[in-house]
């Protein structure tokens, strides 16, 4: 009788400093320190076994495409060739250097300062991931964040001291303006969850179609304008309905993607409107 | 520690290793989300380890704070993972009579 008093007593006080911990870890200052270094460890090996999923992700999506292998077949002969001549001539450093030179060619780095850093996972059951720059490298959360192809990836949410969660464009809180199609339709693209999005609120006596190009508009302050979303794959329509909506076919895809740029607009606010009329003058 | 401690241990480092860095590459659907490769091996200690043991708590334990790590909301999944474990054990105590390989 007292044995078994006495484990409920035991039972109920591990219960009990399990919760009171997990509330201690919960206060942001604890949470925010323990996730910085535990990632710090962690981020090494991360980063390699990233890399090795987007590379075995390539390698497996070709049979997925069987019908164009033939094609895709000599393209990747000639990328092999490529690279493997640019790996006997460069290392790392110079790699990246490359990559740095091939973005700051975009018209983006007139205004906005680009930082690379390298994905190392995904949350599990979110759809955010984890980068390796963090507020040590003046990230701050808010700052959209892009691929190398000027397609957008998702937001800055929230930001440590070596790392930062991307809200990615697919989560389901995620909303922002975009434009469809030549004709510049208005919309609001909606992330939908498990690495899908559509867009909304599109005006029924505009046409949109499939394969329409969906790009990003400087109206939602989120992203610059004129970033690919992706392309317009189901349109649904109804009578009932004031809005047409559409799923989109996204440009940026976590298969092999494995690096990311984080735009921090150079001239914010009022004086970014102004700088063309000044650069004109 | 024992041999069967570090072998679970370092089979959830290297689980979660693939699960937040590699596995994104490949799976996607709402079942990913609930169910992923930590959840195997915590639950089939769970439920192979002779009555007595412990290991099964250890394991719900670190699998449920390394999924909180790379979770949004620290706590859910140690609850999740130490909630099942709880279960198992309760069913398999109360109603059930299989033989113990561990």
């Amino acid at each position: 009788m007292q044995t078994s008093l006495t484990r409920s007593i035991g039972s109920i006080l591990i219960v009990g400093a399990l919760a009171a911990a997990i509330a201690v870890f919960n206060l942001p200052f604890f949470n925010e320190s323990l996730r910085n270094s535990f990632y710090s460890a962690a981020a090494p090996l991360q980063r390699g076994v990233w890399v090795a999923g987007a590379q075995a992700s390539g390698f497996f999506s070709s049979f997925a495409r069987a019908n164009t292998a033939g094609v895709e077949n000599e393209n990747l002969r000639k990328r092999v060739t490529e690279l493997t001549a640019r790996a006997a001539l460069m290392e790392e450093v110079k790699r990246e250097n490359d990559f740095l030179r091939q973005s700051l060619n975009l018209d983006l780095g007139k205004e906005y300062d680009l930082k690379m850093a390298d994905i190392i996972g995904k949350l599990v059951s979110e759809d955010r991931l984890l980068i390796n720059k963090g507020s040590r490298d003046l990230v701050e959360a808010g700052m959209p964040v892009i691929t190398s192809e000027k397609a957008a990836v998702g937001k800055v949410s929230k930001v440590y001291d070596n790392f930062s969660e991307v809200e990615l464009i697919t989560g389901k809180s995620f909303s922002f303006d975009v434009k469809i199609g030549d004709a510049g339709v208005d919309g609001l693209a909606r992330g939908r969850g498990e690495m899908s999005a559509g867009v909304d609120l599109v005006p029924k006596d505009k046409e949109i179609r499939g394969g329409d190009v969906v790009t990003t508009s400087r109206m939602g302050g989120i992203f610059p304008a004129g970033l690919v979303v992706g392309r317009v794959k189901d349109v649904t329509k109804n009578d009932v309905e004031t809005f047409q909506s559409a799923s989109i076919e996204l440009a940026f895809g976590i298969g092999t993607a494995s690096r990311v740029f984080i735009a921090n607009e150079k001239y914010p606010g009022i004086l970014q409107a102004a700088l063309p009329e000044a650069k004109k003058k | 520690m024992s041999r069967k401690s570090l072998v679970i241990i370092l089979t959830l480092v290297f689980l979660a290793l693939a699960q937040i860095s590699f596995a994104p590459h490949f799976i996607v659907g709402w079942w990913f989300a609930w169910f992923n490769l930590i959840d195997v091996p915590v639950l089939v200690v769970a439920l192979l380890e002779k009555r007595k043991n412990n290991l099964g708590w250890a394991a719900a334990f670190l699998g449920g704070i390394i999924l909180d790590m790379y979770s949004a909301h620290f706590g859910m999944w140690l609850a999740i993972m130490v909630g099942s474990v709880a279960f198992i054990k309760f069913i398999l105590k109360k109603y059930v009579s299989i033989p113990s390989f561990w």
